[in-house]
């Protein structure tokens, strides 16, 4: 699967933020977006998602294709436990259902943390939460925008690994400030400035 | 220990008033203008050991319970489809607005000539519930986090869990205060038009009763009666309201 990128640009009120965007992206890979503040990482991932629509250009796409994401602020349903914040992307409600998402959860986060509300969980948590609901829900495209933001060392070298496990045959798109963060994923940069 | 002393403050306040009232109804000296709490107490014993009694709270409290229950389902249903459909929102708040400011007295005369007086009270109890909880359900579903809704969009969430998980929590608060106000409005226009139609049986018309034999004593009893089961019916009714709310699940979990 091929995503392509083309001409892309997007203005904010008389504010060029997305000017004359090309590339192509390829499923199995991981790429990173690196980029000042206020590049247009952002923007681009709303594009990409649908949220927002740009002024000109186009995304070349399978029609068919699910594109999931780590939101750039967590987006979780603050009163429900991680296990239901991932049950709740999909249809169903089985006891099978709950196992996997415990199951793709305990990778991310202290078995005890599973079952409690998420307004009681650390930053650094909920930011975990959040990516193991786009690896859990079957997709084609993964975009995270600064998932690792609150995330220790050690900590976000265990995410990305379990990142990189879950994602072999997918399209991840990352978003990040760090460029450490690309060979540690062993991804592509693409630098938008 | 605090809340032993709340307790103790707010039931001496109440004693003060009651004494102060009896006090007021033995200086007056007259049973017509004003009874003390002895009497109406001594009034409602009496009436409470009549089957009639119970049979008159019945009456009263089942057709305006039913109102109200009619036109909280109505109103989550029709504001649910508001929200939904714009187009409809728009078509609705014409009649919406009227029924909120006409006063509750027009709508008992002309209810009285549509539809008699046998079910009078449940027509105008469900009349001055609908637009609250109408409005109120508008309200919740407006204030569901649009960040979370877009979440939902990018996920492809199935549609009864985003009800479930991301609008259940934004609109159940602001159903609860539209409750608050509408159950004891139900209460109070619903008797309103029992006393104007007085249909038979009814708490209104033993209000009318005592209006008209100036029993002063049988009107503070069933003024009573109406405020006991008004309130019986609004911590009842929130308490149920109050357990589907995430929170309460939330409380249950830490409970465990």
């Amino acid at each position: 699967m091929e995503l392509n990128v083309a001409h892309l640009n997007l203005s904010f009120q008389g504010l060029k933020v997305l000017s004359d965007v090309n590339f192509s992206l390829h499923s199995g890979s991981v790429y990173c977006l690196m980029g000042p503040s206020g590049s247009g990482k952002t923007s681009f991932f709303k594009i990409l998602l649908g949220i927002l629509e740009a002024d000109s250009g186009l995304i070349e796409a399978p029609s068919d294709l699910k594109i999931v994401a780590v939101f750039q602020e967590d987006r979780l349903c603050e009163e429900f436990s991680p296990i239901e914040n991932l049950t709740m992307t999909v249809p169903g409600h089985s006891k099978e259902l709950q196992k996997r998402a415990r199951e793709v959860l305990l990778n991310l986060l202290p078995r005890e943390s599973l079952t409690r509300p998420v307004s009681t969980l650390s930053g650094g948590m909920k930011r975990r939460v959040a990516i193991g609901r786009a690896l859990w829900v079957p997709s084609d495209v993964i975009v995270m925008d600064e998932p690792f933001t609150g995330l220790d060392h050690e900590t976000k070298k265990n995410v990305m690994s379990y990142i990189k496990e879950c994602t072999k045959d997918k399209l991840v798109i990352i978003s990040t400030h760090q460029s450490e963060d690309a060979s540690l994923l062993n991804g592509t940069l693409i630098s938008l400035s | 220990m605090k809340s032993a002393t709340v307790r103790f403050k707010s039931t001496g306040m109440i004693l003060f008033w009651l004494l102060l009232w009896q006090v007021a109804s033995v200086a007056l000296h007259n049973n017509i203008i004003l009874v003390g709490p002895l009497e109406v107490i001594h009034s409602l014993l009496f009436q409470a050991f009549t089957v009639e009694f119970w049979k008159t709270i019945a009456f009263s409290f089942g057709k305006i319970s039913l109102g109200f229950f009619l036109a909280f389902m109505a109103g989550i249903i029709i504001g649910g489809a508001a929200y939904r459909f714009p187009l409809l929102e728009d078509f609705l708040q014409p009649p919406v607005s009227f029924l909120k400011s006409v006063p509750v007295a027009s709508f008992i005369i002309l209810a009285l000539i549509w539809i008699g007086s046998e079910n009078l009270s449940l027509f105008i109890s469900f009349l001055v519930v609908f637009p609250m909880i109408y409005i109120h359900t508008m309200a919740g579903l407006r204030s569901a986090d649009k960040k979370l809704l877009e979440m939902a969009r990018v996920f492809r969430m199935p549609p009864f869990k985003k009800l479930y998980y991301i609008y259940r929590p934004a609109l159940l608060p602001h159903l609860i205060s539209g409750c608050r106000v509408a159950l004891g409005m139900s209460f109070k226009s619903g008797i309103a038009a029992e006393v104007i139609g007085v249909p038979g049986h009814s708490i209104g018309e033993r209000l009318y009763m005592a209006k008209i034999y100036l029993s002063t004593a049988d009107l503070f009893a069933w003024t009573l009666v109406i405020v006991v089961i008004s309130a019986a019916f609004e911590a009842l009714f929130l308490r149920v309201l109050s357990l589907a709310s995430p929170t309460s699940v939330l409380v249950k979990r830490r409970e465990e």
